[in-house]
């Protein structure tokens, strides 16, 4: 391409709208692979920790290979989500960047202080039960609240609608008891992001 | 420059710079960007790139800010406001067309 005098108004202005409709892609995540991946993660790993208590008399909590492949399941999502959310946000510098790190933080700071406030409740002799349902319904709370904080910084509406649906889900699956909650989260929470992930790539196709 | 476009900025009105001025612009105030992720943005070469940068500095449209080993770019307030006047002029060029 050379800056020469046959550049024309209307070419300009197709080249203009190009430029910027290729760069705000460039530059965003691409939000169905990160609602997907964590999607499949709650759904396979959740069901697959569901699979483990059914049926148990009495209730004593999930196998531990249903917990490593929820593990498993849950280190994949976080590398995906990095590697999207890393490739499209690299050489973006400034106040972007800084919203952006202290996001990111949220999330093991939150759920580092939620683990330690679990394995303190099984210290001070929380029944399995409990510990099954608070272990089971935190990361409900906790992922549905910074899903409303990101959609605040980005006005983000499916974050929003993820964050929300995820208080919903928790606030009814506590009450179904450690065994049918974690049903009630593989399938209303991975389902949910399923769903967001499905309508993003709706709307980006059409 | 045809006579069509008395009103176009000739310091963006070149399509590398129109295309460096307008991925520049799709940043929120206050970012910036690194020269080698605009570069392979743009799909342009690093001397190439240097070049109209330059010219976009010496018009205070661009700004440069060495971090480092690290360049970052963005757009001035004037250079924003450039790109806007050029983007309504274009408009208006076009619309009753």
């Amino acid at each position: 391409m050379t800056d020469d005098d046959g550049f024309d108004s209307a070419a300009a202005a197709a080249l203009l709208e190009q430029t910027t409709a290729a760069t705000r892609r460039s530059l965003t995540a691409r939000a169905p692979l990160l609602y997907g991946g964590w999607g499949v993660a709650w759904l396979v790993g959740l069901g697959a920790m569901w699979l483990s208590v059914r049926g148990q008399v009495p209730y004593q909590g999930p196998s531990a290979g249903a917990a490593i492949l929820l593990g498993v399941l849950s280190v994949g999502a976080i590398v995906i989500t990095i590697r999207t959310v890393g490739r499209a946000t690299e050489g973006v510098h400034g106040q972007s960047e800084v919203r952006g790190r202290i996001f990111g933080i949220a999330w093991p700071v939150g759920y580092a202080a939620y683990y330690v406030m679990l394995s303190a409740l099984g210290r001070q002799g929380a029944s399995a039960q409990v510990l099954g349902l608070v272990g089971a319904v935190g990361p409900l709370v906790i992922t549905g609240l910074i899903y409303f904080v990101g959609s605040a910084i980005w006005l983000d509406w499916a974050m929003l609608a993820m964050g929300l649906w995820l208080e919903v889900v928790a606030s009814v699956g506590v009450w179904t008891g450690p065994v049918t909650v974690l049903l009630v989260n593989a399938v209303a929470g991975g389902g949910g992001f399923l769903v967001v992930a499905g309508y993003l790539l709706w709307r980006g196709r059409r | 420059m045809s006579a069509d476009e008395p009103d176009l900025d000739p310091v963006i009105h070149a399509p590398t710079r129109l295309r460096i001025v307008a991925a520049l612009a799709t940043l929120a105030d206050g970012d910036s960007l690194s020269f080698s992720r605009l570069q392979s943005l743009l799909d342009l070469t690093p001397g190439n790139l240097i070049t109209h940068l330059r010219k976009l500095e010496e018009a205070d449209y661009v700004q440069s800010v060495k971090a480092g080993a690290r360049t970052s770019v963005h757009l001035t307030h004037a250079g924003r406001a450039a790109f806007e006047r050029y983007s309504t002029a274009l408009r208006q060029l076009l619309g009753p067309a």
